[in-house]
């Protein structure tokens, strides 16, 4: 299952109620809430584009103003060709 | 507690993603001993847009198995942008173009590398005998490498003997490139990416950052929330995610910029805000060539002819161009123009604009780069750190290779053209050829390109890195052109795309990581990579396959590289155009460690961040100030530039504008960011943005499927009212990168009289309920 690591940057006053949302998706953990504003979560799912996809519900959180990714690993899915998305999710 | 390979990956993740945000001491502590076991970390630039972001590329048993932002990289401080996830499907979609494929009929069958390039070589050469040179081309784009880009002109332009030789780059910033060269005399930005931690106040015409250039954005965010004097103004025709986060939305018609622009520097000119000393020093003033036409018809002949004025002559011209003038043509309120005059003007605030597509892709898209040029000019607000024009770029190498090695009809390296004898002349002998080999006749450029295969003119056309099948507007015609067969036509590929389904030969290509490359961005950074996996199957570079072409046609001697030295000794050939221009490159070796280096680079191997300062530029000496040294007189110039209508504006029966544009998720056409199962996922196909009151009007509700038409095709979309996009009433807007719905069918190939590039970002349309 691929891995990444993302920052959220939250419009400030955002980032407490960000951290709860996104805690609460399926394959999001969050790891930790800094003083500027800023959510650390990392995103696990079965395919690279199930991934994608929950970085694109948290770019879609109320006061999320973007979602970057620090780091990707899909080790496993590149073995079995699946990096492109097309493996069974 | 045994910790398994998943724990120590969420730790490494977990880790970098702590130190990107500047908080490296709160990391798990487990990450250090994971750190990523058996990965093999190297650099490299973004596969994808003109930011230029560094990343590191982990491989494991020959196949990329990770992805980071480069703790390293100035660019991007060691985060990605959302398509950085699309960074490992880029090499490993199931559908790799993995051997020669040459048409038979309505099949493409395999074939053999010889039997393609053979195939190709007697076509060409059966086309220049026959009909000459000039019935050749090859059309490439900004994401060649400076390698491929590099090898492309000298074979075309010095070899075959034709400036048939055009960038996909024509269709984002030949509007940019223009304006650069008659304003200042050279190619590029003076500023550079410092400038957005630096200024306090950016002005955003028609350029949506947060989604086009997000790591930019993320900067200018970073900026803001750090320093409250900070103000984004966003100037477009659709509210987006750059419009939530900026302290000023000002909502303009499509065109509007042209009188918008004029309007604040006429509040300039009245008020005598300008800068006098400055203007009188470093300016000086031009006029163009009015009521050009806009390219619909074929060989239409058009250019801009100088003629200097004066400063008074300049503000003669400019007093009709008040307020209320501009007003009732952009939309924006005279009171509001009054208010960004005084912006542009106020000496306590570092003042940039940032500008892209909205402004390029736009039939008098020089027109606006200069009157954009002109309120810098007007009050001296430009040389200095954090108060410059950025003009922001799409692809991650239209700098580096389509501008500045000069893949362009009408261009050699570093700002050179063809009609210049002496640089034909300087050309030839870096190349070791007769000048006399360099044609003085500007080739066909894009629109022309393709039109010239619809008249049977162009015989042989060689597509690199690009989808233009899917990309031209005005598509229908030039598909159909193609698809009769009017010409031969091969495309250098990665993945089958809408280019390839109309080819006569595919040749599979080597991409990114794949083979060794440069690429230079938006701030004038090249940056260097090694191949680090090998292509599957038989792709191959598309250097080698040029020139293996090359030596079929007898032109193999273009390429006296070893194979050893085979990259560094066409860096330092393409190198040698560059010195002493105020465009050095450096050796090929100092961008081996480095996260790139911004040109001009000076004698010590440092580079340079601002152009034309002392401060910092080797071309300017001490005390000089700033000088704007490649402009003749090393003036700049201010060009008076009216205001004048689109090609096709609604009307009764084709009531709404139509705009199309890019997403955050997807690049381009999708080929590397798209591979299909995406499609049917969070975001699906393009969808058509439309206002919730003209939607009202229409009985369209959220998700409907409506028709949309314009006089040259119709499409059907589904309706998305609310969504990410909010046009303006009247405005409606799509997104270019669904194969499965050629949105540019739609759109008219009128472009710029003077830079060629067309306008995606206006035409008229009427909507039904389909
Ligand atoms: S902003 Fe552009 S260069 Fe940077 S990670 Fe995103 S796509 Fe790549």
């Amino acid at each position: 299952m691929p891995v990444s690591g993302v920052v959220i940057r939250c419009q400030p006053g955002s980032e407490v109620q960000i951290a709860e949302q996104a805690g609460q998706l399926e394959g999001v953990e969050v790891h930790g809430v800094l003083p500027d504003g800023q959510v650390i979560a990392v995103i696990e799912a079965v395919s690279v584009n199930a991934e994608a996809d929950l970085a694109t519900k948290l770019q879609q959180l109320e006061g999320a103003i973007s979602i970057q990714v620090a780091y990707h690993n899909f080790e496993d899915v590149a073995h079995e060709g699946g990096a492109d998305g097309t493996d069974k999710a | 507690m045994e910790l398994t390979r998943r724990d120590f990956l969420k730790a490494s993740a977990a880790a970098a993603a702590f130190a990107a945000a500047g908080a490296p001491v709160l990391a798990p502590r487990i990450a250090e001993a994971a750190d990523d076991k058996g990965i093999k970390w190297d650099k490299a630039p973004c596969r994808y847009c003109g930011v230029g972001c560094c990343v590191l590329v982990g491989v494991k048993n020959g196949k990329i198995v990770a992805t980071k932002g480069d703790p390293a990289g100035p660019v991007n401080k060691g985060l990605n942008c959302i398509k950085g996830y699309f960074l490992s499907k880029a090499l490993y979609g199931k559908d790799r173009l993995t051997h020669p494929l040459i048409r038979k009929g309505n099949k493409m069958v395999k074939a053999s590398w010889d039997e393609a390039l053979d195939l190709i070589a007697s076509k060409y050469k059966e086309a220049i005998a026959k009909t000459g040179p000039d019935s050749v081309a090859i059309y490439g784009s900004g994401q060649w490498t400076v390698f491929e880009g590099y090898t492309a002109v000298k074979l075309f332009k010095g070899g075959i003997g034709t400036n048939n030789v055009e960038p996909n780059a024509r269709l984002c910033m030949a509007s940019a490139v223009v304006a650069f060269m008659n304003t200042f005399g050279s190619d590029e930005p003076m500023g550079c990416y410092d400038d957005l931690d630096l200024g306090d106040t950016f002005i955003l015409w028609g350029a949506n950052m947060a989604e086009a250039h997000p790591v930019l954005f993320s900067r200018l965010i970073d900026n803001k929330l750090k320093n409250p004097k900070v103000k984004i103004i966003d100037i477009a025709t659709r509210r987006t995610r750059t419009t939530q986060m900026a302290d000023d939305y000002i909502p303009m018609y499509p065109q509007g910029d042209l009188a918008a622009l004029n309007g604040i520097a006429h509040v300039i000119l009245r008020d005598k805000l300008y800068d006098e000393a400055f203007v009188a020093k470093h300016v000086s003033f031009k006029r163009g060539t009015e009521n050009q036409p806009y390219g619909l018809k074929d060989k239409e002949a058009a250019g801009d002819k100088p003629e200097n004025i004066d400063f008074a002559k300049y503000k003669e011209l400019m007093k009709p161009f008040t307020p209320e003038w501009a007003e009732k043509l952009s939309g924006i309120p005279a009171a509001k123009i009054e208010e960004l005059a005084k912006l542009y003007t106020d000496k306590s605030r570092k003042v940039n604009t940032l500008w892209t597509m909205g402004v390029n892709q736009h039939v008098r898209g020089v027109w606006v780069n200069n009157l954009i040029y002109n309120l810098h000019l007007l009050t001296g607000k430009i040389g200095k750190k954090g108060e410059n024009p950025l003009s922001l770029t799409g692809q991650p190498s239209a700098c580096g290779t389509a501008r500045e090695v000069g893949t362009f009809a009408h261009r050699l390296p570093a700002d050179m053209v063809v009609m210049n004898e002496a640089h034909r002349k300087k050309t030839a002998e870096i190349w070791k050829i007769d000048p006399a080999k360099i044609s003085p006749k500007v080739g066909l450029h894009t629109i022309e390109m393709y039109r010239a295969i619809d008249r049977g003119e162009l015989k042989c056309l060689w597509i690199q890195c690009t989808n233009p099948f899917q990309s031209i507007p005005n598509l229908s015609r030039y598909r159909k052109a193609a698809e009769a067969r009017k010409a031969f036509i091969v495309v250098s590929e990665i993945y089958p795309t809408k280019s390839t389904e109309v080819a006569d030969v595919i040749l599979p290509s080597a991409c990114w990581v794949e083979k060794e490359g440069m690429y230079g961005n938006t701030e004038r950074r090249n940056q260097q990579w090694f191949k680090m996996v090998e292509p599957p199957g038989q792709a191959k570079e598309d250097t080698w396959q040029l020139i293996e072409f090359a030596k079929r046609l007898g032109l193999g001697h273009l390429f006296p590289y070893s194979q050893k030295g085979f990259y560094k000794e066409m860096w330092e050939e393409y190198r040698s155009f560059t010195i002493g221009t105020g465009k050095d490159l450096a050796p090929y070796e100092t961008y081996f460690k480095v996260r790139g280096l911004r040109w001009p680079v000076k004698a010590n191997g440092q580079e340079t961040r601002w152009r034309y300062v002392d401060f910092d530029d080797p071309y300017v000496k001490p005390g000089e100030g700033l000088k704007f040294y490649k402009a003749p007189g090393n003036k700049a110039s201010i060009w008076y530039r009216p205001y004048e209508p689109p090609a096709e504006s609604p009307d009764k029966e084709y009531p709404f504008w139509y705009c199309t544009g890019r997403l955050l998720e997807h690049w381009h056409t999708a080929t590397m960011t798209g591979r299909v199962p995406e499609l049917k996922r969070a975001m699906p196909g393009a969808t058509l943005e439309i206002h919730p009151e003209d939607a009202a009007r229409l009985g369209i509700k959220n998700r409907d499927k409506v028709k949309v038409s314009s006089r040259r095709g119709s499409i059907i979309l589904t309706a998305e009212i609310n969504g990410r996009g909010k046009p303006e009433k009247g405005n409606v807007f799509t997104t270019f990168f669904d194969e499965t719905k050629l949105i540019n069918d739609l759109c008219i190939d009128a472009f710029d009289p003077i830079s060629k590039e067309p306008d995606f970002k206006k035409c008229a349309v009427k909507i039904e309920k389909a």
